[in-house]
């Protein structure tokens, strides 16, 4: 018989058990034995509670349940993330998982939106998206598949990441992962420079053929050992802590993730079924821990002020993801702060990747190559589509006037002159935010392009406007026909209830 | 509108395939196209155009029926490479039946590595066809396969030029004669953007006039790579011409008897201020350059701005034409033997790398590396889980499944005949209704 090929997983987190979870249902069992090391003495992370609708197709491909998985990880449905005093004081939208408006001869809607309502708008261009209008209003229902109008968006959830560890967890034993519990100690390394072996506090030693580190931001593996070395992004993303806490559940969840900007950074407010997860994220050159924390009390009602968590993060990534025979897969392959909820994803992505690129031996340089050019371009277009947030502002402190001056990567400065020369944003075949994001963020923070598309002329203003207004009040009354998002969530409790299926997009569904 | 005039520069097809679709997507808002029309030289006699066709179709307004009567088209299910070591066809089309069959390539590398002598042609739409001379489009009974029968066509390019020509004329294209391209811009104040298409024929003109009953029956729907005695010959075939031409990759440029030998000639794309260059060489040894200019056409578009002197575009353009360049050249060379990444991590998980443009299909790319005998060294894990015994009936009945479709498919002679003789206009659409309202 021959030997099972060993897949050790260094690391109890979310991306650990995501990672245990998708090897073990996805891998024959007969050829691939799993095995996963945590320390409980060395805390998870547990603040990845925001999401974006990829979780769906994760959890499909698992063959989760969806509203099992509701119940079991108190979530809530999201529909979008509402951006408040980003750009300037008073700049208040929302980043909707779904279509603004629709392409008309073959234009992207937003140049219709700016040559109906120009500058000076008195409407809003997130107003055109379904998605980020039922968020608002604190409602939620399934995408109506196939419907132009009902069934362009997507959904994702909150949900408590410590009670999605542990569901991951239950998931992955019963389809025969193996748990040790043990910090590990020392690293074995072949003469190679492959990892051979783990050796934990109590002596056990394993071995493995592929080690996943999925070890957070120590990165236990890929670093300590392995040397691949971290790009760091601070100079773009200035914010490199975060003070967490809980409060109590909300009477009327909304179906949106609230990021609000403060002198030196941002605050999340995330609404789960039993509590409500917060966070500020500053810079530490600029905000000091308590005074993060006062900020945190003052802003929202019941914090559990004992069980603040403070974290420190530097924003980058891992030069090499895949080194010699270890992938680092979540915090120890980089961190990109959660402004846009894109951890978790990132962690899917990876794990996919990995899975898909498994190497028959060692002799795998083609793999490794390929799967890091993958990771880097996944974070390289995430970053820029952060920093945007950051950049595009004319906030009076010292850290947001940093941000407005920064110097740019090439990349993002390229693009955004486009989008200020011509109103465009290029669109790319990978990477998770197409042209409509960008224009959502630009637009909401009040970046507004010198010209727009050359054909937009034919059209008299008025008659767009007239067009869109009634596009838009069509948009209002689907909303007025969805649930409160908290019936929603009953609904979800019922047994058979039959929910869409996920597409790995964004925007609910993948186009072509 | 603030460009009201847009002065296309060149000669030949390329030129008046670009004034058409220039035509047709700018003057319904208020565009002028003029042709500054340089002296014709010879091109290539056969067009061979990939499923980009279909595009200028339905954007022009030009029937299909009517392009392939007027200029003796033939359909063209992809390129046959006659020295593939497994199947032969480079197809349009996916594999399998349906557009997103996950891992159905992968259940194809475990048939291979079980049956060597199985052929992918027997699970691709296309391949299956090419091989029986069958075809059709996915219309009527076969409408439910349109993924896996995409195709393209090879016309007489002569004829497709001078129609295009007189439809440019009625839908208001202005024709300059001019003595070369090199037109100052001064000279034409009221032209606001300016395109020049240099399609460059790579060697002297050539054809060998076949009557059509003495084709090859084995030349219906598919052009060809020949390799012989160290050379490698392309064929494409009309229903009254066959275009032959040699492939080398040296820089040495050799005129054979009624065949023309190139080196590879790059696409090119360079725009300053108001004024885009596009050379697109008409002989390619896979990627069409049709397709390439309606691909280039529809970026052009979806930037289309409203000032042109802009550096950003000009950047931005650029950018994405050399990674479509790039990605088509990677494909080129690798069929002639380079070690690319693409096909190293082919032979090592059976994985393709993630793309940016569509200059290559995943399809074209996983023919290419079976076809030059790549046997990876493992297919899909996640198909580990089923065994041979569960996995080969479920490819088996899909095979089957493209058999019984391809046996229902006219023969391709008949096809074309029964589809150029049905009586559809030229023209379809009614000049001037191209664009309504927003
Ligand atoms: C402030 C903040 C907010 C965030 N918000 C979001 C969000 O809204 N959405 C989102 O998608 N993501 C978010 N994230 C990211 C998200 O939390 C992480 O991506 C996710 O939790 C995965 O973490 P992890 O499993 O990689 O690491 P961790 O949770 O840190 O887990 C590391 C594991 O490794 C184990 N370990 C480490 N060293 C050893 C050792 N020597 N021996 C044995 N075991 C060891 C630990 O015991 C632990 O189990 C946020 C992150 C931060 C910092």
């Amino acid at each position: 018989m021959v030997k099972p090929v060993d897949i050790v997983i260094l690391g109890g987190g979310t991306a650990g058990w995501m990672s245990a979870a998708a090897l073990s249902r996805l891998l024959p069992a007969s050829r691939y034995r799993i095995t996963l090391v945590s320390a409980p003495e060395l805390q998870t992370v547990g603040v990845g509670e925001a999401t974006i609708p990829h979780i769906r197709y994760f959890n499909q491909t698992l063959g989760i349940d969806e509203n099992e998985f509701i119940r079991s990880v108190g979530a809530t449905y999201k529909l979008a993330i509402r951006f408040k005093g980003w750009g300037y004081e008073a700049s208040d939208y929302c980043h909707g998982f779904g279509y603004s408006g629709e392409r008309i001869n073959d234009i992207e809607f937003h140049h219709y939106f700016l040559r109906a309502f120009g500058r000076s708008s008195e409407v809003d261009y997130d107003r055109f998206c379904l998605a980020s209008l039922a968020a608002r209003a604190h409602r939620f229902e399934y995408p109506k598949q196939g419907d132009s109008m009902a069934g362009r968006y997507g959904y994702a959830f909150h949900l408590d990441a410590t009670r999605y560890a542990d569901y991951l967890r239950e998931f992955s034993l019963a389809n025969g992962v193996k748990h040790i519990l043990g910090k590990v100690e020392s690293v074995q390394l072949s003469l190679s420079g492959d990892i051979c072996s783990l050796r934990l506090l109590n002596g056990e030693i394993i071995e493995g053929d592929w080690f996943l580190d999925c070890s957070g931001f120590s990165a236990r593996l890929i670093e300590q050992e392995l040397n691949s070395g971290y790009e760091s992004w601070q100079q773009w993303l200035p914010c490199d802590r975060a003070v967490a806490g809980a409060s109590g559940a909300m009477d009327s969840p909304p179906t949106y993730t609230l990021s609000q900007t403060h002198c030196a950074g941002w605050r999340w407010q995330i609404p789960l079924q039993h509590r409500t997860g917060n966070g500020v994220v500053y810079a530490s050159h600029e905000m000091s821990d308590d005074e993060a924390a006062v900020l945190l009390n003052r802003s929202v009602e019941g914090i559990d002020e004992s069980r603040l968590k403070v974290l420190s993060f530097l924003p980058g990534k891992r030069r090499k993801s895949w080194q010699r025979n270890c992938v680092a897969i979540g915090l120890s392959s980089g961190f990109l702060e959660p402004l846009e909820s894109t951890s978790l994803y990132l962690v899917q992505v990876a794990i996919e990747k990995f899975i898909e690129y498994l190497p028959a031996d060692r002799n795998c340089h083609a793999e490794r190559q390929a799967f890091n050019q993958f990771i880097d371009i996944e974070y390289e277009r995430i970053r820029d589509f952060l920093i945007l947030h950051y950049h595009q502002n004319g906030l009076n402190s010292s850290f947001w006037r940093y941000c407005a001056t920064m110097a740019l990567p090439d990349s993002l400065n390229l693009r955004l002159q486009l989008y200020d020369e011509t109103g465009h944003f290029s669109g790319y075949r990978q990477g998770l935010f197409m042209p409509v994001s960008w224009v959502t963020v630009a637009l909401g923070q009040g970046r507004y392009p010198q010209g727009i598309d050359g054909r937009m002329q034919k059209w008299p203003k008025h008659q767009i406007a007239q067009e869109l207004t009634s596009y838009q009040a069509k948009l209002v009354s689907l909303v007025g026909q969805m649930s409160a998002h908290k019936y929603a969530l009953g609904r979800a409790g019922e047994e058979g209830l039959r929910y869409p299926e996920a597409s790995p997009s964004l925007y609910g569904f993948v186009s072509g | 509108m603030n460009h009201r005039v847009i002065g296309v520069v060149g000669q030949g097809l390329m030129f008046q395939i670009a004034s058409s679709w220039l035509s047709r997507t700018l003057s319904p808002f208020g565009a002028k196209i003029i042709g500054f029309e340089t002296p014709v030289k010879d091109g290539p006699v056969v067009a061979e155009w990939g499923p980009g066709l279909h595009d200028f179709c339905a954007v022009t307004g030009l029937s299909l029926a009517g392009l392939m009567r007027e200029c003796q088209g033939n359909f063209c299910w992809g390129l046959r490479c006659n020295w593939f070591k497994r199947g032969a066809l480079l197809p349009y089309g996916s594999y399998g039946l349906k557009s997103r069959q996950k891992e159905f390539e992968h259940g194809m590398l475990r048939m291979f590595s079980r049956f060597p002598e199985r052929n992918p042609d027997e699970f691709s739409l296309a391949g299956s066809a090419a091989c029986l001379g069958r075809f059709a489009l996915p219309m009527a009974q076969w409408s439910g396969w349109a993924h896996a029968m995409r195709s393209g066509v090879t016309l007489e390019a002569a004829q497709l030029a001078s129609l295009l020509h007189t439809f440019n004329q009625q839908l208001g294209v202005v024709y300059l004669p001019v003595s070369d391209d090199s037109i100052p811009a001064e000279a034409h104040p009221q032209v606001d953007f300016w395109l020049h298409i240099a399609s460059v024929a790579g060697g002297s003109k050539s054809a060998e006039s076949i009557e059509e009953t003495l084709l090859p029956e084995s030349c219906c729907g598919y052009s060809e790579l020949h390799s012989q005695a160290g050379k490698t010959l392309k064929l494409a075939h009309t229903r009254r011409q066959t275009l032959q031409y040699g492939l080398r990759q040296g820089a040495q440029h050799q005129s054979g008897q009624g065949r023309y030998f190139r080196q590879f000639k790059r696409f090119s794309a360079s725009w300053t201020g108001n004024q885009l260059r596009l050379e697109l060489p008409l002989l390619t040894s896979l990627t069409s350059p049709f397709d390439t200019l309606i691909d280039w056409l529809q970026k052009l578009l979806e930037l289309w701005p409203a000032q042109f002197a802009s550096h950003a575009l000009a950047m931005s353009y650029r950018q994405y034409a050399d990674t479509y360049i790039a990605e088509a050249e990677d494909f080129e060379q690798t069929l002639f033997g380079k070690q690319s990444l693409q096909r190293q991590l082919f032979l090592r998980c059976g994985r393709l790398l993630q793309r940016e443009t569509g200059a290559v299909s995943d399809a074209q790319w996983f023919a290419l590396l079976m076809g030059m005998g790549d046997l990876p060294q493992r297919s899909s894990v996640v198909l580990e889980a089923t065994d041979d015994e569960s996995l080969f009936p479920v490819m088996e009945e899909i095979a089957r499944r493209i058999r019984c479709v391809v046996s229902g498919m006219p023969e391709h002679r008949e096809f074309v005949s029964r589809f150029c003789n049905a009586g559809v206009p030229l023209n379809i659409h009614a000049l001037g209704n191209a664009s309504q309202g927003a």
